[in-house]
């Protein structure tokens, strides 16, 4: 064995073993002071970094003055809506308890974290809020009461959420106003295919889709998409469909965290 | 120790962390590996990885174990197939790219590793060039001294 060859081998055992032992250290939380300065130094760039990636998107799928502001208005009524479909449900629901039961029910309290959107990469979006900020992970992240995702990863000064587009991710969902049940998938391309939803439901494009809140995961009543495109094959148990999400989460420059 | 390197490298981690998730840094690495110095390869491997682990919020040293296993098989596998033949550099790259990916869990990316041997080869070609002016300034030199 070379000289050369065997001082090589050496030191990539060496770094290796420094990684290793990185990686423990990690693991065991004594980084953080590490990780702080990185990202009290690396935040501000990444955001300005962020923003000219925004700044280019917009200016590419824009082609005329018109059709963006229409666009605007359009996706700006379509939240709206959104929102206040949730809303009627919501108060449904409560006025038919209050008539039967004669209590009050007191609304879930939360406080509300805003962050900056600092990248959105494979599905994960990162913000620049932290464990400093009391941010921790399984925590729900809105935007104008949109689900944006689920907080999944935390370091001192940035988190780590998963977005419904994530290729891993799967949310149990209701559409509404059918109230089906069905399963919420990212995938690999950035898309989301609403699955396992029974033949006899009646999917229509335009038809809202919701969480369930039945695992815990999410609040129920979110808003996250609208059905794009019905994928009916009678000889599979289960119908899906493309749904469009009701967020570009790319262009969120401030999203807030329910904590 | 070329530490200007560093600094594409800083870039490279940036923007695969903030822009798009191409593997630019371990193509800069490797790069820097098969061309320059070997133990700088592995070094700036090292660190490229830390840089990259720090920025995306992943856990330390996992990028850095990603990098270091396929700029070590480069290095190995540079002697016995020699740098000078460019199906080396592509299936090499190839390879790389996968192994990378995979050390981080990150699944089979066939297209990425496509495209990264595809990336390599403008270098491999510019590295070729500047061996063979290398090797012609050697001679200049050998035939004015005698």
């Amino acid at each position: 064995m070379s000289t050369t060859f065997s001082k090589n081998l050496t030191l990539f055992f060496t770094l290796s073993l420094f990684s290793l032992l990185l990686l423990l250290l990690d693991h065991l939380s004594f980084l953080g002071f590490l990780r702080e300065g990185v990202e009290k130094i690396a935040n501000p760039i990444k955001w300005e970094i962020s923003q000219q990636v925004r700044v280019f998107y917009q200016q590419k799928n824009s082609s005329s003055q018109d059709r963006v502001v229409l666009q605007a208005k359009i996706d700006y009524l379509e939240q709206k809506n959104a929102k206040l479909q949730v809303e009627l449900k919501s108060l449904t629901q409560e006025t038919e308890a209050f008539k039967k039961q004669l209590k009050l029910v007191k609304p879930a309290q939360f406080s509300l974290l805003p962050a900056r959107n600092l990248s959105v990469i494979e599905g994960i979006m990162i913000l620049d809020k932290g464990e400093k900020a009391g941010v921790k992970a399984g925590l729900t992240v809105v935007s104008e009461d949109i689900l944006v995702g689920r907080v999944i990863g935390v370091t001192p000064l940035t988190s780590q959420v998963s977005l419904p587009i994530e290729q891993q991710s799967k949310i149990k969902v209701k559409i509404l106003p059918s109230e089906e049940k069905g399963v919420l998938e990212g995938t690999a391309e950035g898309r989301l295919i609403l699955k396992e939803v029974l033949q006899k439901a009646r999917l229509e494009p335009e038809e809202l889709i919701v969480a369930s809140g039945e695992e815990g995961k999410y609040p129920s009543d979110l808003p996250i998409g609208k059905i794009e495109k019905v994928l009916k094959d009678d000889v599979q148990i289960y119908q899906e469909a493309e749904v469009r999400p009701l967020l570009d989460y790319q262009s969120l420059k401030v999203v807030i965290i329910r904590m | 120790m070329k530490w200007w390197l560093f600094f594409p490298i800083l870039v490279f981690a940036f923007i695969q962390t903030t822009v798009y998730n191409f593997n630019f840094l371990l193509l800069v690495v490797l790069i820097l590996a098969l061309i320059g110095s070997e133990w700088e390869g592995l070094l700036f491997a090292f660190v490229g990885g830390v840089l990259l682990d720090l920025l995306a919020g992943t856990w330390l040293g996992v990028s850095s174990l990603a990098l270091l296993m396929p700029v070590f098989l480069a290095l190995v596998y540079k002697r016995k197939f020699q740098a000078k033949n460019f199906i080396y550099w592509i299936v090499l790259f190839f390879i790389c790219s996968l192994i990378f990916r995979l050390v981080r869990n990150e699944g089979w990316r066939l297209t990425e590793a496509f495209l990264m041997s595809l990336l390599s080869l403008p270098s491999f070609f510019i590295s070729r060039r500047l061996e063979i002016l290398g090797e012609e300034e050697g001679i200049k030199l050998k035939i004015s001294n005698s």
